[in-house]
């Protein structure tokens, strides 16, 4: 698949790699994009990428962190530009009701219409990106699924603010705006979509229980505070609050027998005593802390990536990691990315783009239903036959 | 080289290719950095995960410290620990509420020392019982249990007390529940033995019952086999029910057993034989119950007999029963009562049914007879039934009441019922002959009236001119032969009048008066009327009077006289020497009662007391030679006895053969007045004023239409010194008497033309003083009918054919002369001289004389009414005779007797009082005037 990335650096666009033909690049069919924050406030960056492809779907928004080929960079805009030969493909996008606090079945609802605007005769996956920090991803992605089907493959992320967690930028066939989820759909017998997902992250402590909750805001663990709790193990930490509590995303078991997923802080609220987490913090449901090593960190990348290949020399690669993993590990995170290019093929760097996020999209690997994950390493493959 | 160094060195190199050495140590530096705070915060996390869960540990140790002491607190046992010296550590509040103390009082002390352990139980077991002492001196039964505890290297003893003395109560309840079963299966009056299975059916169980009934104590029955007991054959009989018992594994019924005891008593058993299972489904045990049915059975044998007794005697005697349930009215009925209703047996019946049958003449009868009974009376009766087969039977029922419900209304009835249609047949035919024969009797008795009416008229003749004869101037021959001719004709007269009472008393005609008669008067005419007989046989006549008569009594006077006659002539007859005395003896019967016994005592030949019975029998006299010798008819003493009992009274004879008779009747009769008076017959005087006294001359109108009639009375009263006219028939008397100038009329009730009743009807309907004439009705009816329709039409007086010539004479004297002056005036009377000077002026003194004669006659009538109403309470009749007396006594100058009449008129209170002092006013004054008016002459 014929293919092309830039990176945009202290105000230059520049090319990596092998640059690709001019009548091919006037081809591209899908433009991926991701900015670090304030890049794409002013749309200029985007018109700058309409102009270079402007047969193809510009798909992109602001992160934690862009990845492009084995760097993980700041402050800078990262593209990947597509040309698919007999892919359909088909782009929406939804504004939230609300530009915050939206519930979970406002979520829903909007990843219901965002997947209705969708032609649904073919499609064989769907790429989400979606507003990172008033979205609850996990009511969104069941939305999207009600409407498209189990075998339709999903994979994408929350957008991301640095460690911010304040504002985000989404953006599909215009300019990225606040608010905004967008989707890119795959179309056709050609089309070939591989993915995983892993984190690497291990429980520890005692085992408590989520006493009071509203959706996914957490208020109460054991009967005290969450906030204060959290505060407790941050220690000096605290003050850099919300991003920091990503270095104890929470593990949450439901009931007997049922999957354990993992949950990452969007926000906090002082007043309320309350954290916004990026899914679903049920009441009754069992919780640990959880922290990890850098080595399981970068082991659970590589093992997503084996999970997401697809054994050709061509693939596109999509890498979603979670800005926590990016926190914790500091300037050793492109060791993770590293361990995932490795695994998915000696070429793939060349074809590889990517981001931190605020949450990351896949296909779990306990039912195959997609579902929003913390975290997490998420790998999504992309070619054609 | 190190992956990251080698990343440092990349982003050190400046574009040209050169490395610049400030941005590698930044880089190399901001790396270390990062690893220190990581491992810094990996610390920080540590600690705060182990303080964490170090206080989490510490929270889960206090719940649990907390939890096992509400266990502690919880736990109804008591919980001790105890060092390894026996002291207590500590207790929880049940064992402190078990010692009897507070916790802190316990605590440091030695348990063993408060505990008294029970006998064979040691201290140190694992389990063992005892008695908590408390301070009280109470004693509180537990169950401890211990166990030893090694925490560290001391040990700890727990024990566990548990108070027992419920369960021991509660065990000492079943003792006493157990042995309170065992009481009643010993008192129950049926026999229970048990025998046990496993043991070969041995007896385990032989109650007092059973060793009654079988004659063999619970020692000897005890531990043994049936065969060791009896060898009767009972004993077989039950070891085959037990058998069957044990196989079926269900109880074992055997009715009516016989079984001869050791003692010999023969008893009649029913059984049950039942299998006890245990507890894995095999017979433990059988228990035998024995009823002893011997009373029951016979008493049934006895009831059974009677049934069939009692069945064969309804049959026989075709007597039925029932029982009726008054509510449903269903009934139960016998096999009899069944065959009498013509009912199939087995059919339901109800008293519905009954009533369906019975004759609708007689409907009425038994819804009577069924209303007393619901009323609880016991019921007799005879009914006819038509039964459905259109058989009519005659059935007499008897019922009674046999239950009441709680409200004392009847609940059910038992009822006899027997076919009395023979018997019914039967008196029906009797009845019928019975009728028969009265009726034949009663035609005798009126064909023997009417001939004795029919003989008395020519017996007036025959008696009336014989007088006559015997009054004109015969020879001695002639006299003799004609006082025979008299002699033999007032003998024939006796006869009939006999006949006639005998005829009127078997045809129920015989009628007793009631009237007002004095019974002083009455003796004195008895007496006169035996006296002649009495004279002639030379006997002693007499009367003797107990107590005080009464002056006037309420009764057939006529009849008492028929029999005291009757009784005083049989004397005479039958004594021929000696006394006959008449005995009148009067008590009180209440004020206005008297009861009265007549005797007739005689000297003559006695009655021997076994002919006694028969004298008062109809044609009986002592023996029929009595009859020949004695003549008459002997229905004398039959006629009195059936008088006597006809006006409520008792007659009776007390007699001694050869020394005389006392010949008794009693009578209670009323008073009429209780004006007292002296019996002026009580010595040999007569009531009958002396000739010298009668009013010579009186004009008499006589109206008879029989021509020896007419001669008979115009002789007695010629004779008699009187003026007699005569016509034949009512309505001359009548225009005679219209025409006036006569002192009395003699009229004969049965007349052409008008008869007697008819004219005296007129009579006193003139008005003036022809209405006041006295008039003396003579008839051959002798009924008391008569008399009574006589005295309605207004005659004074009333004579019966034939006309006895003294009875004429007195009736005579007695309307036209004036009686003693009465008593009870103290003062004179109170004359208006004016008027009666103007009358004696006006009339003459013959005129007036005549008047004053008439006057006293309607005076005296209506004085008599006066009276009467009085008596009675009739102010309407008072008033109405006060009225007439008032203006006749005024018209003739009587002016108190005008008063005191006008007071009685207007209804005055003292009615009684104001009549006697009327009476007395009445008789005083015209006393006076007569004198005047002879004076005048």
């Amino acid at each position: 698949m014929h293919c092309e990335q830039r990176v945009w650096s202290a105000g230059v666009w520049q090319s990596r790699g092998q640059p690709s033909e001019p009548a091919a690049l006037a081809a591209a069919s899908l433009v991926l994009y991701f900015g670090a924050p304030g890049t794409l406030d002013d749309g200029a960056r985007f018109a700058e990428l309409a102009a270079r492809y402007p047969g193809a779907h510009l798909v992109g928004c602001s992160t934690g962190g862009e990845i492009l080929g084995r760097e993980v960079l700041d402050d800078s805009v990262v593209a990947l530009a597509m040309q698919f030969a007999g892919t359909p493909l088909a782009t929406s996008r939804v504004r939230l009701e609300r530009a915050c606090g939206t519930t979970a079945d406002e979520s829903r609802r909007a990843g219901s219409k965002l997947a209705a605007a969708l032609p649904r005769e073919g499609m064989r996956g769907v790429f989400l990106l979606s507003d990172g920090t008033h979205v609850n991803g996990s009511a969104l992605v069941r939305g999207v699924r009600e409407v498209v089907g189990d075998h339709v493959v999903i994979t994408g992320g929350l957008a991301g603010d640095g460690s911010d967690f304040k504002q985000t930028w989404v953006g599909v066939d215009g300019p990225p705006e606040r608010g905004c989820v967008a989707a890119v759909a795959f179309y056709g017998e050609r089309i070939r979509i591989g993915h995983g997902s892993a984190g690497g992250w291990d429980s520890f402590g005692p085992e408590r229980r989520i006493t009071r909750s509203e959706g996914n805001v957490l208020f109460e663990l054991d009967g005290s505070p969450a906030l204060a709790l959290y505060k407790r193990y941050l220690g000096p930490r605290a003050s850099s609050l919300p991003g920091s509590a990503l270095l104890f995303p929470l593990r949450i078991q439901r009931g007997p027998g049922e999957r354990p997923v993992v949950r990452t802080v969007l926000a906090v609220d002082d007043a309320a005593q309350s954290m916004t987490f990026a899914g679903d913090v049920p009441e009754g449901a069992r919780a640990w802390f959880m922290r990890a090593s850098h080595d399981a960190l970068v082991e659970g990348a590589e093992a997503a990536a084996r999970s997401a290949r697809t054994a050709s020399d061509s693939e596109i690669t999509i890498l979603v990691s979670c800005i926590g993993r990016k926190l914790l590990m500091g300037q050793r995170v492109a060791d993770e990315i590293e361990c995932a290019i490795d695994a998915v093929g000696p070429t793939a760097a060349d074809r590889t783009i990517g981001f931190y996020s605020y949450g990351e999209i896949c296909p779990s690997e306990h039912d195959g239903a997609a579902d929003l994950h913390n975290q997490t390493m998420t790998v999504t493959t992309l070619d054609e036959a | 080289m190190h992956r990251l160094l080698q990343r440092q060195l990349a982003k050190a190199r400046r574009p040209d290719g050169s490395l610049d050495p400030d941005v590698l140590v930044s880089l190399v530096g901001r790396a270390y950095e990062e690893h220190d705070e990581q491992r810094a915060f990996e610390a920080h996390t540590h600690q705060v995960m182990a303080l964490e869960l170090e206080e989490l540990n510490q929270s889960l140790a206090a719940e649990a410290q907390a939890r096992v002491e509400q266990i502690l607190r919880g736990m109804r046992d008591g919980v001790l620990v105890c060092d390894d010296t026996g002291a207590i550590v500590s207790l929880n509040a049940a064992a402190a509420d078990l010692f009897g103390l507070p916790e802190s009082a316990l605590q440091g002390t030695r348990f063993g020392d408060r505990l008294e352990v029970d006998a064979e139980q040691r201290l140190g077991d694992a389990a063992f019982a005892a008695r908590i002492v408390r301070p009280n001196g109470t004693r509180i039964p537990v169950e401890v249990t211990t166990s030893e505890t090694r925490i560290g290297t001391s040990l700890s003893r727990i024990a566990i007390a548990r108070d027992v003395s419920e369960r021991r109560s509660q065990e000492a309840a079943l003792r006493e529940s157990r042995a309170f079963l065992s009481s009643i299966i010993d008192n129950i009056p049926i026999g229970i033995v048990t025998k046990s299975v496993a043991s070969g059916m041995r007896v385990v169980q032989w109650n007092l019952a059973s060793a009654r009934m079988y004659d063999i104590t619970q020692d000897e029955a005890m531990g043994r086999v049936g065969s060791e007991l009896s060898n009767h054959e009972l004993v077989n009989v039950a070891a085959i029910h037990e058998a069957k018992a044990m196989e079926c594994r269900q109880p074992v019924f055997a009715f009516g057993e016989r079984f001869t005891t050791r003692g010999g008593r023969d008893l009649i058993l029913d059984l049950q034989f039942i299998p006890l299972l245990d507890e894995l489904g095999g017979v433990s045990h059988i228990v035998s119950i024995a009823d002893d049915v011997t009373q029951r059975v016979n008493a049934e044998r006895r009831l059974q007999h009677q049934q069939i007794m009692l069945q064969a005697a309804q049959s026989i005697a075709k007597l039925g029963s029932g029982l009726i349930d008054v509510r449903t009215r269903d009934a139960v009925l016998s096999d009899e009562m069944h065959d009498l209703l013509d009912v199939p047996g087995g059919t339901k019946t109800t008293l519905d049914d009954y009533l369906d049958v019975v004759h609708p003449d007689d409907m009425a009868a038994v819804q009577a007879a069924l209303a007393e009974l619901g009323q609880g009376k016991p019921i007799s009766l005879e009914h006819r039934l038509r039964l459905s087969s259109g058989v009519v039977r005659y059935v007499a029922v008897h019922a009674i009441v046999s239950e009441y419900d709680a409200e004392r209304r009847p609940r059910t009835l038992i009822t006899t019922l027997q076919d009395v249609t023979r018997q019914r047949m039967d008196q029906n035919a009797l009845l019928q002959a019975k009728d028969q024969a009265e009726a034949a009797n009663r035609a005798k008795s009126a064909f023997l009236a009417t001939m004795s009416h029919e003989i008395r008229t020519p017996m007036n003749g025959v008696l009336g001119m014989t007088s006559l004869l015997l009054d004109s101037a015969l020879d001695p021959k002639q006299k003799r032969y004609a006082d025979l001719i008299k002699f033999s004709a007032e003998n024939l007269l006796v006869i009939i009048n006999d006949v006639l009472d005998v005829s009127k008393i078997e045809a129920g005609r015989m009628e007793i008066g009631e009237a007002e008669f004095n019974l002083a008067e009455l003796c004195d005419g008895v007496l006169e009327r035996v006296r002649p007989r009495a004279d002639a046989k030379g006997l002693a006549l007499a009367l003797e009077v107990v107590g005080a008569l009464p002056p006037a009594l309420q009764g057939d006077g006529p009849r008492i006289r028929q029999v005291l006659v009757n009784l005083a002539g049989n004397a005479v007859k039958f004594t021929e020497k000696g006394s006959v005395t008449i005995q009148v003896a009067a008590t009180d019967e209440g004020p206005h009662r008297r009861h009265l016994r007549f005797a007739v005592k005689d000297t003559g030949i006695g009655i021997a007391p076994g002919a006694q019975e028969r004298l008062f029998q109809e044609f009986m006299q002592v023996d029929d030679s009595a009859t020949r010798r004695f003549g008459g008819t002997g229905l004398g003493l039959a006629i009195s006895k059936k008088l006597v009992e006809l006006m409520g009274g008792e007659i009776g004879v007390e007699s001694e053969p050869e020394k005389g008779s006392t010949f008794w009747f009693t009578l209670n009769l009323a008073v009429l007045t209780a004006r007292p008076q002296t019996l002026r017959a009580s010595r040999h005087g007569c009531t009958v004023a002396p000739a010298s006294q009668a009013r010579l001359g009186a004009r008499i109108l006589v109206a008879e239409d029989n021509a020896v009639n007419q001669l008979v009375v115009e002789g007695y009263l010629t004779e008699a010194g009187h003026q007699v006219t005569l016509v034949a028939d009512g309505y001359e008397a009548l225009e005679r008497v219209r025409q006036g100038a006569f002192d009395l009329l003699v009229i004969d009730m049965q007349m052409p033309v008008m008869d007697g009743l008819e004219a005296t009807r007129a009579i006193r309907a003139l008005g003036g003083v022809a209405a006041n004439l006295p008039i003396v009705m003579l008839t051959a009816n002798a009924m008391d009918s008569d008399r009574r329709r006589g005295m309605e039409a207004g005659v004074d007086d009333y004579l019966a054919k034939p006309i006895d010539r003294q009875a004429l004479i007195e009736a005579v004297q007695r309307l036209t002369l004036h009686t003693d002056l009465p008593s009870l005036l103290t003062r004179p009377p109170e004359i208006n001289d004016g008027q009666f000077g103007d009358l004696l002026h006006t009339l003459g003194p013959a005129r007036l004389g005549v008047l004053l004669g008439k006057a006293k006659l309607s005076l005296d009538a209506q004085l008599l009414e006066v009276e009467s109403g009085a008596s009675c309470g009739d102010q309407a009749r008072v008033a109405r005779a006060a009225h007439t007396l008032r203006g006749a006594a005024g018209s003739i100058g009587l002016a108190a007797a005008s008063r005191l009449a006008h007071a009685l008129e207007d209804g005055a209170e003292n009615a009684r009082d104001l009549v006697e002092r009327l009476r007395a006013e009445v008789h005083a004054g015209l006393a006076v005037l007569e004198q005047r008016v002879q004076v005048a002459s």
